[in-house]
Parts: C-alpha cells; structure tokens; sequence
C-alpha cells in the first residue's frame, strides 16, 4: 500500500507526563484554559516525543478538543506554555503561522472547502503558504490520493465524496503541507463503521511511517494498536498517562477504570 | 444466480453470490396528459383552481392579444427605434459606432456561452426561427392584398401620394362622395399607410384618423347642391403625365377606373381640382392594390433596389403646379379593427424590415463568436516551447507599453492640447490592443479549456476600453480636428445605450465596492468597521432619488472640480455608491453563514487571513449569494429609469420624449410605447435572471447540495 514506508523506532521509555525532555516536539507546561468562567483545562502538563503517537481518551465534555486545538492555537490558553518544536506559542502572528505550517490537523467534521475539487483542496494551501509552484503541488497532491487510495475521485468535489473519502482527502490536505506533527479530533466518529476501517487503516499507515501524531479518538482498537501511550482525561485534567498495555490491562485511577468499563 | 430472488426455504433468505447486473433505471412516462393529470388535476381543489385560473389568464390574454394585433399602432416602437436605442441627440452618422460596439459585445457573449457554458438549445431554436421570421413575413406580406388607402379629397387638401408599382399591376381608383356623415362606416375604411408629402418626420399613420378628423372640420354638403371638379393624375417617375380621369358635376354616384402600370417602378398620383369650378363638397378616393411607399429607413433600401431611386418629395411639386402640400398630421387614433393579414402586412413586416439588418449582423457575429469557441476548446495545438517563448516576448512588450501609455496619459493630463502627445497615446492605445489580442490569440492556440478561459478573459477586459474608445470617440489624430471618429459628447447619450451603461459601469462597479465594505465592516480595526457601517447605514437610509440629486446639485459646491465631472460619471458614482451599500449587506449575509470549521481548516492549513478571505471565505460567500446579488443588480437596472429627474433620458425619459412631442405626433401612442419599453426592461430583467443561474450551477454548484 506504501512506498514511503519508513519503519517506525520503538519509543524506549513510556513518557512521564511531569519530565519533558529536549526531543519533544510538544510541550505543554501548566496549561490553564478558561471558556468565560468555565474552566475547561485544568494545569495540563503533557509532552509529545518526535515520532510518537499519543491517543488521548476521555469522556465528553473532558476537555480532548480544547486540548488539542491549543495546541495549534485554534485555541488561545490564558496561563502555562506550549512549545511547538521549540517555538512558543504565543499572540505572535509569525509563531502562529510558523507553526501551523508544522502542524497538520484534521477534524471530526472534515471541513473540507465544499466550492474546490479534491485536488484544489489539497494544493491550495501547498501553492500559498509553502509557495509550491503549480504543477510541483498537483504531483504532491496526487501522489499523496494515491497514498489515502482516493486518486480517482481527484476532480469530483468534497460533496461528491462518501464520508470515509472525504475524511481521507482530509488527511492528504494536511500532509500535504508535511507536517511534523499531526493532530486528529476524533476523525472517524462521523463515519459509518465501514468507513471507519478505511480511514483507521489510513492513519496506521501514517503512524508506522513514523509520523509523531496526537489522535483523539473513542476507537479502542486503534489506540491498542498504535499508540505508544494513552492520555486519559476528564474534567479537564489529565487522568492517567501510560502505554496501552498498562490502560486496557491494569488501569489504575478509579475514573479510568470506570470509563473503560462503560466503554469496552 | 437467476432464480436468486426467491427465498430458498421456509424464512431464511440467502442472496445469490453474485449480485444481480446494474440495469438502467426504467424511462419514466412523461406525456403531457399524465404530466396534466398529476399536476394540474390531481384534486377536486386542484381542477377548479386550475379551471379558474386558466380562464382568467385567458381572458386577460386574449383581450391583450386582440388588442395587439388588431388595434394597436407599433410605429411609435418600430419606426423610433434608433431613438429609444440611443435618444433623440445622438448624431446619426455615427450609429455605427454603437452598432460595432453591439457586435462586440454579441461576439465575446456567444465566444464565452462556448466556453463557460452551454446554449440552451431553446434560445438556440427561438432565435433562428425569429431570424427566419424576419425574412419570411415580409415576403408573406407581400401576398396580403394590398390594403386600399383612403384619401380626404377637399379643394386646398391635396395629397400627393409616391407609390411603386410592377408592370402590369393594376391600380383601382374609386371616387366616393362625401354626402352623407355616417353612409361611410368606419369598417370601411382599411388601416392603410401612406407616404405624408411631407415627409420630415418620416413616418406614416392610418387614413382612418383623417375621416373622423375632416368629416367633423368639413361637414357634409347636401346632395343636390353637391358639385365637384377635379382630375385624378398618374405621373411617372418624371413627371410625365400617364393617366387623367375627370369627376365633374353634380354626382353623387360612385365613379371608377383602373389604371395599369406600364412597366416596374416609381408612380405618384395626385388631385387637380378644376382652376375656374372647383366645385363644393369632398369626397373620398379610395385607391385599391396600390403600394404605397413607406418611408422605413431599412426598407428605402429594398424599396430603392428593386423601382430605382426614391424621388424626393419635393420632387412632385414642381410639376403639380396646383397640389397643396399639407402639413397637419392628424393625432387621432385608429379605431377600428384590421385583419390579420393586415396585421402582418401593415405591423409586422415594417417592423422586421427595421429590424432585421441588425439582427441578421448580431446572429451571424454571434454565431461566429460561438463556433469559434466550440473549435478554441476542441482543437488542439499543444503547447510548445515555442508559445511560452512568444508569450513571454508579448507580456513584458505589453507590459512597457501599459506604463509608458500611463506616462503619456498622465502629460496629457497636464497638457490636454498636445497633438503629438495625442497621436502617441493613440498610437500606443492600438498597439496594446493589438498585443492584448495576440496574448489571448496565443492562449486559445494551446487548445487547454484554462488557457482558453484565460485568453477570453483577457479579450473581455481589453473590450472595456475599446468600447470606451469605440463611444467616446478621439479629439484628434495628426493636427486636424477628427471628424470621422469624432468626439460624441455624453450629453448625446440617451435611450437604452444611457440605460446600459449606466447599469453595466454602477452594477461592475459596485460589486467589487460592496465586498470591500462588507469585509471592512467586519474588520477588526475599529476605525474601518466604523466608517464602513456608518457608510452604509447612512446610503441605506436614503432614497436613491436623494443621492441623485446629491450628485447632480450639490457634488458640485464641493469644490475640487467636481462640478466640471461629466454629470453621466456623477450619476454612475452615485448609482455606484447606493448599490454598493445594498451588495455590502448581502455580501455579509454571504460571510455569516460560513460555517467557522471552513475558518479553522485554512488557519489550521497555515493560511493567513488575507489567503481565507480570498480563497475560503469570499467564493463560499459569493456563491450563497449569487441570487440575492443578482436581484440587486436587476433592481439597479431598473432604478436607472429614476435619472430622467435629473435631466437624463434613459430608455423610459427617452419614450417620454417621443410620447409628448406633439410635432412629431405620437402623442396618442402612450399604450404602445410603454408597453414596448416595459417588454424591453423585462427582456434585459430576464437575461441577467438567466445568466445568474447560470453562474450558480458551475462549479461546485453544479453538484446537489445537501451533500456539501
Ligand atoms: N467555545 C466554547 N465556549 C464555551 N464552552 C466551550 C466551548 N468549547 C468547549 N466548551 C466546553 O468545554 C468543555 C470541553 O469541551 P471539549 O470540546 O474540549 O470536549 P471533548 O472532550 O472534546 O468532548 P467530545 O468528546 O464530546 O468532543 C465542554 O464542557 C464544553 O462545553
Ligand atoms: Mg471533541
């Protein structure tokens, strides 16, 4: 299915979430984040290491979006750090920008621009923020359908496109712009369970090839799979941090056992 | 696999492994009785609105069309169409430079339908058959038989009537006189044209006025002391005398001959009455099978061709010593009812002679513009080396000429008189169109629908400025006053050419003006927002007949020069300025809707927000927009009709003119004339309605859209 297949390197050490080291590639340090009087992230320490895939499980209403979307500052957070390959995010329009470009997301509702073809959604960005020419970035887009197996549907548009290759030309928008780091709320949970497997089987791919990834995701499975470690959250604090072994076997915080039950 | 459709046993049902072929859905049954049934008669309510309906648009329609083709008088529309296309001021000999600008536009119009669209094979069908129409019906006319004209007949009330005729064809003359008011019903009298001796005003009206009007004057005599003395002359061409037949004495009993024409071509007749005795009382001539010459500016042509040179009223005069050339023109209306034949004849045919020469020329530009599209987009020649090399050669040409031609504009500016300044900005003018035209030539030669989009582009844009060329016109070229494309001064500007261009420069204008102040509004600078809301606000809150007037009274005391702006550009500014509000607010409807995940895609794509107001947001917006966008463009047009308030005739100020001008007598034609501006505003209303749907189904548009 690939031919960029990199193999992925064993992470060596399940992160702790209160030690961050120089290889990670997000930092979050005290994050406090309030909606009005809301306080919706609570004093978040968490570090992502380069190549690492982070899944981050929690109810609803826990906070995961909020989380990751400051993380590419859709959302603004009032007090704490993060640090994006060393940059820090802050009001600073260039860091913004500098780091969005590092940065690839794709979101629970696709968002793709309904009024461009696929392969206009997927260079637009290419030709304007990298400033690729023309014809480089429709290479780059088509190579990338290819990789998310949707290079046939290149000139129908998103409304066109069942859900599952929708979510798909999503994810080939954002490596587009290959990014070091890419985020994913909750990708397939608008999705049929058909359409499910196909984007699931797009995003292993992507980890294997050793993309540091942060996925917020309700799909045990993937999480067992994949991830090196798992995030648990509620309220908007971090639970329990540790590798899927740990959470799907030997949970040890109360909320997280009682989450998993209701869950598995 | 065949019998896979039955349950194989008891509840269980397994499907056969492979699924059965895809088959083509079945035709549905779309005849027009089922189509009725279903639509128009499903329910006992449905069949009695339907019922009641159809009977009340058909009444309304048929007394309408019966109005149309058996009483109505369309010479008002047909025989002022130059008029009411550029206004009474235009200078005639230089119509055709707003014909080529026509073409022009017809041209690139059917050019991009090729490209960017599809010709609705309806409109397609329509226009040839009108088209067909025009060369038929006047052939068709003339097996009509020839309306017999009625002529008043009155001691010092001679007409003189030119008329063609072909060999052998045989011409009735009836004398009948005039004894008793009411013998003479008004069925009597045929609607029949005739050439006015005195043809400055060029147009022709219906005997039947002259017998109310003269019968009423003149009375009528009693019959025993009725007494008449007159001859009725044919002459030819030049003036030899064909035929004279004497009404004399004391008859009142009708009195006919017939006259046959020698050979094909001019003829006029007229009324001698006897030196010594010309009698008392009138009578009527009535004259049967005769053509009589109209004077239709496109029909002199054909008229000219096939009898020879058409003779000038004056002509006559000088050998019928004793005609009275009458000047009155009667202003009344004809009220009775013609035939359909005459209808064809009298209406249709001389309003498809004035037509059809325009039209013809528009078909065929257009037809050309539309094949040449389908062959741009079809063929294809590649795309060398060698093209981008005569690309890059004809864009940093075109490039230096732009800026040296800012260069001489801006020394004329300064020095308006130069003439060697004027030659080089004329000079350098035709060879940017020039190179604009092998820039586009060269994109339409590589045969890719992009690149010919491109070159159409490009074509649209540099027609701007030659159509502004085309209808202003140069001071001079080379020392000498220009007197072949001579300067038309805007004051001469009226009629749909005012219409159009007024709404053409407010509604391009004032688009591009609106979506600025819509995001500007939405601006985060306090400042901007500020001023843009205040702006707008203030022009909504104003009738535009206010802002007219602003612009025509009050822009002037501002200083600045601005009194010595052309009045048509302070109109296009204000009309401008009024849209401009409008369009801002519904491009921000336009803007609200965007769902925010769109905002936060681009930005989590790195796009800044220049980039997502312009890729993202603006092209969603638009889109949303386009009918609300549309309408306000239609009602511009439509508002256009308010500048006759301040001293410019547009379409409807123009009609207005030619309906109150009393000399040239169309007073009475009030129905007509502006049922014929108000089906010309519908037309224009329509199209633009058109092009908008259009427009909303490329793209993504074209796709259903409940899906995005
Ligand atoms: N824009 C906002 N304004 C106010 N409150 C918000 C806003 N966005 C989120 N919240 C609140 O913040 C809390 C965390 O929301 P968040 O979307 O991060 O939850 P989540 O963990 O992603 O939930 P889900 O699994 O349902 O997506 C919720 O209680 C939510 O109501
Ligand atoms: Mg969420």
């Amino acid at each position: 299915m690939s031919k960029s297949q990199i193999q992925a390197q064993e992470p060596d050490e399940i992160g702790n979430p209160h030690q961050i080291g120089d290889n990670d590639v997000i930092q979050c340090i005290s994050v406090n984040k309030w909606y009005g009087d809301y306080h919706a992230l609570r004093d978040i320490n968490i570090s992502v290491k380069e190549r690492e895939v982070v899944v981050v499980i929690g109810p609803s209403g826990s906070g995961k979006s909020t989380l990751i979307r400051c993380m590419n500052r859709l959302e603004e957070h009032q007090e704490g750090q993060i640090f994006v390959d060393n940059i820090e995010l802050s009001n600073d329009l260039k860091n913004i920008n500098a780091i969005r470009r590092e940065i690839g997301m794709v979101f629970q509702q696709f968002n793709l621009f309904p009024h461009l073809t696929v392969v206009d959604n997927v260079t637009l960005a290419q030709r304007y923020v990298r400033r690729r020419s023309k014809a480089q970035s429709e290479q780059i887009a088509l190579d990338l359908l290819e990789r998310v197996g949707i290079h046939d549907q290149a000139y129908k548009y998103p409304g066109q496109l069942s859900g599952g290759q929708q979510q798909r030309v999503a994810i080939a928008r954002a490596l587009a712009m290959q990014p070091k780091i890419m985020l994913f709320d909750e990708p397939t949970s608008a999705l049929d369970p058909e359409m499910i497997k196909e984007v699931l089987d797009v995003m292993k791919e992507l980890a294997r090839s050793g993309m540091t990834m942060v996925v917020v995701t309700h799909e045990m499975g993937f999480a067992r799979e994949v991830a090196d470690r798992v995030i648990f959250m509620d309220e908007g604090r971090v639970v329990e941090v540790g590798t899927p072994e740990h959470f799907f076997q030997n949970p040890q915080h109360d909320r997280t056992k009682l989450f998993l039950s209701q869950i598995l | 696999m065949d019998k896979g459709l039955q349950p194989t046993n008891g509840d269980v049902y397994v499907a056969s492994a492979e699924p059965p072929e895809a088959r083509r859905p079945p035709i549905a049954e779309t005849g027009a009785i089922r189509w009725a049934r279903e639509n128009l008669f499903k329910t006992r309510y449905d069949v009695l609105l339907t019922v009641t309906v159809a009977t009340l648009v058909g009444l309304f329609l048929y007394s309408f069309l019966d109005w149309v083709i058996f009483k109505a008088q369309w010479e008002v529309a047909f025989l002022n169409l130059r008029t009411h296309s550029l206004g009474l001021s235009f200078p005639r000999e230089q119509i055709w430079r707003v014909d080529m600008v026509v073409l022009i536009v017809i041209f690139l119009s059917l050019f991009s339908v090729a490209v960017w669209g599809s010709m609705n094979a309806f409109l397609r069908r329509s226009v040839l058959i009108v088209l067909a129409a025009m060369y038929i019906v006047p052939i068709l006319a003339g097996f009509v038989p020839k309306t017999a004209i009625n002529v008043w007949v009155q001691e010092g009330f001679v007409r003189v009537m030119n008329f063609t005729a072909d060999a052998d064809q045989t011409i009735g003359f009836a004398v009948i006189p005039q004894t008793d008011e009411n013998a003479f019903a008004v069925s009597d009298l045929a609607a029949g044209y005739y050439e006015n001796n005195n043809r400055q005003a060029g147009t022709s009206f219906d005997t039947f006025n002259e017998r109310s009007a003269n019968v009423v004057a003149f009375g009528t005599v009693d019959p025993s002391e009725y007494d008449l003395n007159f001859r009725i002359v044919v002459v030819g061409r030049n003036g030899n005398i064909l035929e004279t037949s004497e009404f004399t004495g004391g008859s009142t009993d009708e009195f006919t001959f017939e006259w046959t024409a020698p050979r094909s071509g001019w003829y006029a007749t007229y009324v001698e009455f006897d030196e010594e005795a010309p009698g008392v009382g009138s009578a009527w001539l009535r004259l049967e099978n005769i053509e009589v010459f109209r004077s239709t500016s496109k029909g002199r042509a054909d008229v000219a061709e096939r009898y020879g040179e058409i003779p000038e009223a004056s002509a006559i005069a000088e050998f019928c010593t004793n005609c009275v050339t009458t000047t009155t023109r009667t202003s009344l209306r004809f009220e009775g009812r013609r035939t359909l034949g005459e209808f064809v004849s009298l209406q249709m045919a001389p309003a498809m002679l004035e037509t059809r020469g325009l039209f013809t020329q528009m078909v065929i530009v257009g037809g050309v513009g539309y094949l040449l599209g389908l062959a741009m987009l079809s063929l294809s020649f590649g795309a060398p080396d060698t093209i981008r090399g005569a690309e890059r050669t004809v864009t940093s040409g075109g490039g230096f000429l732009i800026l040296l031609y800012f260069g001489v504009q801006f020394s004329l500016f300064f020095n308006p008189g130069a003439v060697a300044l004027n030659q080089i900005s004329f000079l350098i003018f035709g060879t940017l169109v020039v190179i604009a035209l092998s820039y586009a030539g060269l994109q339409f030669i590589k045969g890719d629908k992009r690149d010919v989009s491109r070159g159409l582009v490009i074509l649209w844009l540099i027609s701007i400025p030659v159509i502004w060329t085309m209808l202003t016109g140069f001071a001079a070229i080379g020392g000498e006053p220009n007197t072949r494309f001579p300067i038309i001064s805007s004051q001469n500007y009226g009629g749909m050419l005012l219409t159009l261009l007024l709404s053409a420069v407010s509604i391009v204008l004032s688009f591009p003006l609106g979506v600025l102040l819509a995001l500007g509004r939405q601006s985060d600078l306090p400042v901007v927002s500020l001023t843009c809301t205040l702006f707008i606000e203030f022009v909504r809150g104003v009738p535009l007949i206010t802002l007219l007037f602003f612009g025509r009274f009050i822009l002037p005391f501002f200083g600045f020069g601005l009194g010595d702006v052309d009045l048509i550009v302070r109109t296009m500014v204000m009309l401008t300025l009024f849209t401009a509000a409008y369009m801002a607010e519904v491009v921000r409807g336009g803007l609200q809707i965007i769902p925010k995940g769109q905002i936060e895609a681009a930005q989590a794509l790195g796009l800044n927000g220049l980039w997502t107001t312009i890729f993202i947001k603006l092209p969603q917006a638009l889109r949303a927009v386009i009918p609300a966008i549309m309408g306000q463009s239609v009602s511009l047009f439509k508002d256009t009709s308010l500048v006759f308030i301040i001293g410019l005739f547009e379409m409807l100020g123009t009609m207005n003119q030619v309906l109150s001008d009393a000399q040239t007598g169309y007073t009475i034609f009030t129905r007509e004339g502006y049922l014929y501006v108000g089906v010309a505003y519908f037309l224009f209303a329509y199209l633009m309605a058109d092009i908008s749907r259009r427009v909303e189904r490329t793209g993504a548009g074209s796709i259903r859209r409940n899906d995005i």
